[in-house]
């Protein structure tokens, strides 16, 4: 469970708080879409989530662990809790797609047994089989995001977070991931989605919650984006 | 992390950055051989002053036949040289043996030690002084002995043979001083240079590592192979510096040196095998030192 209780983030330079008062409650298998325009603190509040950022004031926890209080030590350990998809991708151009996908898992010191059978299985969930030996500089921009997508997901992380995953894709592929989110998402995993995609979003019915200025305007299950306010 | 894909790592970063890898191993070569050298010397000062302090110390030249010096008239005669051997023999325990050397025991001394020159050819025996050799007790008690038999007739000279070895000794330990600030300078260049080029492998992968951070990987995990990696060229380094140390004993001292001076004893084997580990171990922690330092900095949080 991810909880938010009174949260409020101020960088150092600016004048405007970038989170102000934020609550939120986040239950285990949850597919949750933040959304906002650019500057409403999207970032901020998964900035927080990961520990790039603390807060300012009050509290995040994750699974009773306050995020903020966690000694550096500890922070590999927790992160690994989390999968991160990047709006860019952030993949290795000169790897193939199974390396970049192993990469994830080699860093963490698995063994090549385990690398060799669970690489091949979450490309066949992202839909890549048979392209493992594809260098990420011949694939599109759709197969890209799932190789991504694989590499945030290999480690069974328990939450997934997205920050504009589809920011860099056409319509058709964009729904091509989000059906690849959701199904990820059926496996348990929560799922915390940054993004301005009102289609996207209103496809997909699911709990929608609004950042405005650093505060929530709106928290809604199955909601639409953009009927904020009715 | 495995090992296997560490090494893949770092062999990528290496090649990845080969100009500064270069650089960085010649850097490195470059002052830990001068610091190898520098020890180099200094054993050898060592060696030699032990082997020579060892050997003589006070020589006391009596006056020949043609001597002009104040307590000379003509050669010396044998009540002198037997009243000055007395004197000598009184100041006991702070002489320790004296021994006499005759004009023609001198010509056989001096015509091993300046074989093959042409010196030889044209100095007779007379030439050479009689002499005592005296060995002191402790080598810095000389004055005491110039005092007591300086002054007595017959005696053209005293001579200090630690002084003249001292001055000798001094050129050599200057030498050594300026290999090393020379050395130091080299190694404080190579700490910079490592600091560098950590600093660049570490920016242009700055996107593995994010996404290291990103999927947990630890601290450790992330800075490991930008280290290894300036172990690995410092490793190198060290090696070529330790080979060329050894060039040094080898073809320099053995082949050149010793067969021609075979009066100086040179640095053994064991000493020369002895620098190396401070080689490696000199060369090995600057590197990792300065690449965890500019690491620090770079890839926070």
């Amino acid at each position: 469970m991810i909880t938010f209780d009174h949260v409020s983030k101020k960088y150092k330079n600016s004048t405007k708080p970038a989170l102000e008062d934020i609550n939120i409650t986040i239950h285990e298998g949850e597919f949750v879409f933040l959304v906002g325009s650019s500057g409403s603190g999207k970032s901020s509040l998964l900035s927080l989530l990961d520990r790039k950022e603390r807060p300012t004031t009050g509290t995040v926890t994750v699974d009773g662990v306050n995020v903020a209080k966690l000694r550096n030590r500890k922070l590999p350990a927790y992160r690994r809790k989390m999968g991160i998809v990047f709006q860019d991708f952030r993949l290795l151009e000169k790897k193939t797609v199974f390396e970049n996908v192993a990469f994830g898992m080699e860093v963490l010191g698995k063994s090549r047994k385990e690398i060799r059978v669970r690489v091949p299985e979450v490309l066949e969930l992202v839909g890549l089989e048979g392209k493992e030996k594809r260098k990420i500089g011949e694939l599109s921009g759709g197969e890209r995001q799932r190789v991504a997508v694989a590499r945030a997901y290999v480690n069974s992380p328990t939450i997934l977070i997205a920050d504009e995953p589809t920011g860099n894709l056409d319509p058709v592929t964009s729904v091509g991931i989000m059906k690849l989110l959701d199904r990820i998402n059926r496996t348990g995993t929560t799922i915390i989605m940054a993004t301005h995609d009102v289609a996207i979003v209103n496809q997909m019915r699911k709990r929608i919650i609004q950042l405005d200025g650093g505060h929530i305007v709106r928290d809604q299950e199955r909601g639409i984006y953009g009927d904020a306010g009715h | 992390m495995r090992l296997s894909f560490i090494a893949r790592e770092i062999g990528g970063g290496l090649r990845k950055n080969l100009t500064m890898t270069v650089a960085l191993v010649v850097s490195v070569a470059v002052s830990l051989a001068l610091l190898g050298s520098a020890f180099l010397l200094g054993a050898q000062v060592n060696r030699m002053k032990g082997y020579w302090y060892d050997k003589v110390q006070v020589s006391l030249f009596m006056c020949g036949p043609n001597s002009t010096a104040i307590n000379c008239d003509g050669g010396v005669t044998d009540e002198q040289r037997k009243a000055i051997y007395q004197a000598l023999q009184a100041l006991r325990p702070t002489v320790e043996t004296v021994y006499y050397e005759s004009s023609a025991q001198a010509y056989e001394r001096f015509k091993v030690q300046f074989k093959g020159s042409a010196l030889v050819g044209h100095v007779h025996p007379e030439a050479l002084p009689q002499s005592f050799r005296v060995k002191l007790d402790d080598p810095t008690h000389f004055a005491q002995v110039d005092a007591a038999v300086g002054a007595l007739s017959g005696v053209e000279n005293v001579q200090d043979q630690r002084q003249l070895l001292t001055r000798f000794f001094e050129i050599l330990n200057g030498l050594q001083t300026f290999a090393l600030a020379i050395a130091a300078a080299m190694l404080f260049v190579t700490v910079l240079l490592v600091m560098n080029t950590t600093r660049m492998a570490a920016y242009a992968r700055s996107r593995e590592t994010s996404i290291m951070r990103a999927v947990g990987a630890g601290n450790m995990a992330i800075r490991l192979p930008f280290i290894l990696e300036a172990a690995t060229a410092a490793l190198v380094g060290a090696g070529v510096a330790s080979g060329i140390v050894l060039a040094i004993k080898k073809y320099v001292i053995d082949t050149r040196l010793a067969p021609n001076y075979t009066f100086i004893a040179f640095v053994t084997w064991d000493e020369v095998l002895r620098i190396l580990p401070l080689i490696f171990g000199l060369g090995l922690g600057t590197t990792v030192l300065a690449s965890t330092l500019s690491l620090q900095r770079f890839l926070k949080g």
